[in-house]
């Protein structure tokens, strides 16, 4: 049988260039869990940074601020990858520059990282993506990574890579 | 069908490929550092680090000199294994990182470094066999300031 739960997500860290969350979870199938951007209880990016000012903390208050090219308001899939994956394929650059790409004058973004900890695998993915108003959410998910008896576990990184100190 | 690679950002020290595996066991794709069109190190180098390691073959980079390099010098380059070559310990070299996206499966994403049958370095990637997204960052390894 499988047994389907939510993954939780546990701040154990949260610097001015990074976050790290312990994601946990029984299920003997496929899971998800939600990290969003919206001050809500813990795990939220805005929540879990505190006083903590920096490059995450603007990445995280796109939906209210805008961020480079990037409006307030409702943001797409697309751009929720730009900001929290460093995926800026397409026109979804939230650099001031036009090209989609370019390596030099852009603003920073951020790069998530997972390290699987304990479990019987390590199938463990992190994507970026919008809720219902299009406030930026981070989705993590895993496939079959528990027996069930025991919590599989994965740090999960939240990092600007651009930026010194942590 | 296979696995494709799209480079999602470039910066000085990084390079961000979106790898797409259709579930095709066995699948593989390299990239280059000739300056091809796609899938080329070179081609979507930023000026910096990353550049001067994709430029290797034409300008050479510290104790490599320029022209054919072997698989243990592409290693050390790409991979920060410095077990077969070395161009000098106080230069910094590339790593190679995978973070998984989407998937269905344990997503067993493969990545060695090797060179062409010219001598230029490749990165040599093995998909899983199961369909699945991940990102490739080639990065400098640790000791560099920004991306």
């Amino acid at each position: 049988m499988v047994l389907v739960m939510a993954i939780t997500a546990t701040l154990v860290h949260s610097g001015h260039n990074r976050l790290r969350y312990l994601l946990s979870t029984l299920s003997t199938g496929a899971d998800t869990g939600v990290i969003t951007t919206t001050g809500a209880a813990t795990p939220d990016i805005l929540t879990d940074l505190g006083t903590n000012q920096g490059p995450v903390m603007l990445l995280a208050k796109a939906f209210t601020q805008g961020y480079g090219k990037y409006a307030p308001g409702a943001l797409t899939q697309a751009k929720s990858r730009a900001l929290w994956l460093s995926d800026r394929i397409g026109s979804q650059n939230p650099s001031t520059e036009d090209a989609a790409l370019a390596g030099l004058d852009i603003v920073p973004t951020a790069l998530c990282r997972l390290t699987p900890r304990t479990g019987v695998s390590d199938a463990w993915f992190v994507d970026a993506n919008v809720d219902g108003p299009g406030h930026p959410t981070i989705n993590v998910a895993s496939v079959a990574v528990s027996d069930g008896d025991t919590p599989a576990t994965c740090e999960l990184d939240i990092y600007v890579g651009d930026t010194i100190g942590d | 069908m296979a696995v494709t690679a799209v480079v999602c950002e470039f910066r000085p020290n990084r390079q961000r490929w979106i790898l797409t595996q259709d579930g095709n066991a066995g699948s593989t794709i390299t990239l280059t550092t000739t300056g091809q069109p796609t899938n080329d190190l070179l081609t979507y180098s930023a000026p910096g680090k990353i550049r001067q390691l994709a430029k290797t073959f034409t300008d050479g980079y510290g104790a490599f000199p320029a022209g054919a390099l072997t698989q243990a010098q592409a290693r050390a380059l790409w991979l920060s294994d410095r077990s077969g070559a070395d161009p000098g310990q106080l230069l910094m070299t590339g790593r190679c990182e995978f973070t998984p996206r989407t998937g269905t499966t344990a997503p067993i994403w493969i990545v060695d470094a090797n060179v062409d049958g010219s001598g230029h370095p490749t990165i040599a990637i093995t998909a899983p066999a199961a369909a699945g997204v991940a990102y490739l960052d080639v990065e400098l390894e640790g000791g560099a300031v920004g991306a």
